[in-house]
């Protein structure tokens, strides 16, 4: 999953990305709204945290922006301006969630948990499609094979494609799910994560559509123990 | 509240009842006194009178009444007899007081019939006299015991109502909150207070002004002190998340400067807090020892960015100055400068005279502050857009708040044509204790 950090102070944006990225977010992380701009026009990101107060202007501008053009990604606002009035705006423009600094890494995680289910029409926290299903909170995955708790990378992966059960992930799309901006990707680290999560869950859980990519199939009233 | 005889109104009232009372007891014994010796003049007429009436009548007509106790006139010597033995043998004509033969005094008027005749005396007692004076000469007084209770009640109520005013405005005073004190009204304001209400307003103006910026302050630093407070806790939460050695002494190094941050940024706050509250101590020393003990307190920071300091002492000044603060000044300036410099780059202090003023330069090459910002530059919390440090903001207005309390002067130069600012810290010899 991929995630753009828009932050302007430089010890919390970096102290930010690496508790997102233990948490096996891809994190994009700019500190001004012109480069978000951009970064929201070169890819694709799953969710936006929003920093209000940037040198050259209110995060509300680039959220107003962004739901004029039509882009629904899920937003919390990320701040230290604590007022309601402040709070009922950021809201009203569209964002999906107000965090006010100084705030606990996990109760912001869970958060955007809980965005990323309601952009996803889940109700219930568990992603499941029938056959798999994974706790985002715990990143614990269950099949027919028992249960485990992945690694973040595992989890990046596999939570991409169940958000999605049926669509089929190419292995850049997947790898842009696992990596953020600048870090460096491992050529064959797509593969080798689907084999680690074959191996735990189950080989036909995961499938491949040769030259195409991945996908779980799409949740099917089967049985788990079958 | 404070009882003391500063009330006006106490004082007016005061003052107002004891001239009435003294006034009116002065009146009242000139009064008296008129109407009694009226009396006694009009009596006197009256004897007179009685005298010529009784050349003209039966004497007995004017005899009165024995029983007529009051106003007793006798007319000697009665019918058939001779003057009694209390009256002298020779009497002029008109008023004389005699002791008659009972012991009491008696007011005579004496008439001679003829030239030589015989005496007519016309005789009445001086005590019902004096009775009939006294009684007359009171009855002027009751109008006046009567319409003193009113005379004084009125004064009281004039003066409270003229004082209600006052009353007003201080009940109005009572009422203000701290936060934002409203002018008072001037409408209904008598002449005579109105300076003072009118410098009380502005005092109100000014306190006002302070409190808003003292509110805005404390609104800011807090908003200022979550910053490196998040930053603390993703660091700490980091930290925890470590999965091995290498990692975790990593992410402790990464806390290590966010404990830095905050440390800094709560140093400045009360620094600036310390410098609105402390008094000065002002005391001779030399201004490059000075210098030289704050150059050597940030050469760790300059060393860290490769800045190169440089002290050049166009006068070596002694100074009557209060240290803690003047080290603020020096010691902001230089951190300041050695933060925005360019990397590599030098921080030229310079220790001057012009005319009799100190002067202290800091100069830097960093990429500066434009012209329209720099009056703002010195306002707490100020960051320049897009800058790359992380300063606090609190700098530069510690020095002017520093320099605001030594009485002298800092403003922001162009080191044109070369790149960054100097700024400038002039002060004028302190007119006290040079004399």
């Amino acid at each position: 999953m991929r995630l753009l950090l828009i932050e302007d102070d430089v010890m919390i944006g970096e102290a930010a990305s690496q508790a997102l990225r233990d948490a096996a977010w891809a994190v994009d992380w700019v500190r001004d709204l012109r480069a978000a701009r951009l970064a929201l026009q070169a890819a694709e990101h799953d969710a936006v945290l929003l920093d209000l107060g940037l040198a050259d202007g209110d995060g509300c501008e680039l959220l107003q922006q962004l739901r004029k053009s039509g882009n629904a990604v899920p937003v919390i606002i990320v701040t230290a301006r604590d007022n309601t009035p402040d709070r009922i705006r950021g809201l009203d423009l569209g964002a999906d969630d107000y965090v006010v600094k100084p705030f606990e890494i996990d109760e912001l995680m869970a958060r955007l948990r809980a965005v990323m289910r309601r952009k996803n029409g889940q109700a219930l926290p568990i992603l499941d499609n029938g056959r798999l299903s994974l706790d985002p909170a715990s990143h614990e995955a269950r099949s027919a094979q028992g249960h485990f708790i992945l690694s973040a990378r595992e989890f990046a992966l596999l939570q991409t494609l169940l958000q999605a059960p049926g669509r089929i992930f190419s292995r850049g799309q997947l790898e842009s799910s696992i990596y953020g901006w600048g870090e460096e990707i491992e050529s064959n680290m797509v593969d080798f994560l689907i084999h680690a999560l074959r191996k735990k869950l189950g080989a036909e859980l995961i499938r491949n559509v040769r030259g195409a990519g991945w996908y779980v199939e799409k949740s099917a009233s089967g049985d788990i123990g079958g | 509240m404070r009882k003391s005889g500063r009330s006006v109104q106490t004082r007016l009232l005061a003052a107002l009842t004891l001239t009435v009372l003294g006034v009116g007891l002065l009146a009242t014994v000139a009064a008296f006194w008129f109407a009694y010796s009226e009396a006694q003049e009009f009596q006197d007429d009256n004897l007179r009178q009685v005298a010529l009436l009784g050349k003209l009548a039966d004497r007995s007509a004017l005899v009165g009444s024995e029983e007529d106790t009051d106003a007793r006139i006798r007319v000697l010597p009665e019918a058939g007899r001779t003057l009694p033995v209390w009256v002298p043998k020779h009497l002029t004509e008109g008023f004389h007081t005699l002791t008659m033969a009972d012991g009491d005094k008696g007011r005579v008027y004496v008439r001679h019939s003829r030239p030589g005749g015989q005496m007519v005396l016309i005789v009445q007692s001086t005590q019902s006299r004096n009775e009939a004076a006294l009684e007359n000469a009171w009855w002027t007084l009751v109008p006046w015991l009567l319409f003193l209770p009113v005379l004084l009640w009125l004064i009281v109520h004039i003066v409270r109502r003229e004082l209600a005013a006052v009353r007003t405005l201080s009940h109005r005073i009572d009422q203000q909150s701290a936060d934002c004190l409203e002018e008072l009204p001037v409408e209904q304001v008598p002449d005579e207070i109105l300076p003072l209400v009118e410098a009380v307003n502005r005092m109100m103006v000014r306190v006002n002004h302070v409190v808003l910026h003292q509110k805005r302050f404390i609104a800011d630093a807090s908003h200022e002190l979550r910053t490196p407070l998040t930053a603390l806790s993703l660091q700490v939460e980091n930290v925890e998340r470590a999965g091995s050695l290498p990692l975790m002494q990593q992410r402790v190094a990464m806390l290590k400067i966010g404990i830095e941050r905050l440390r800094r940024l709560t140093t400045q706050l009360l620094d600036l807090a310390r410098l609105q509250l402390q008094g000065l101590e002002p005391e001779r020393i030399l201004v490059s020892d000075l210098v030289r003990e704050v150059i050597a307190s940030v050469l760790p920071l300059a060393e860290s960015r490769q800045i190169e300091l440089e002290l050049q002492l166009d006068a070596d000044p002694v100074e009557r100055i209060d240290v803690a603060t003047f080290r603020l000044v020096v010691h902001n300036l230089l951190e300041n400068a050695i933060k925005y410099n360019r990397q590599a780059g030098q921080v030229r202090v310079r220790i001057a005279m012009e005319g009799d003023d100190l002067v202290v330069d800091v100069a830097d090459e960093g990429s500066g502050i434009p012209a329209d910002q720099r009056e703002s530059a010195f306002r707490p919390f100020f960051r320049l857009a897009g800058q790359e440090t992380e300063g606090s903001g609190l700098g530069l207005a510690i020095v002017r708040e520093a320099a605001d309390r030594l009485g002298g002067t800092v403003v922001i130069l162009d080191n044109s044509p070369a790149s960054g600012i100097t700024v400038r810290y002039r002060q004028s010899p302190d007119r006290e204790s040079s004399g």
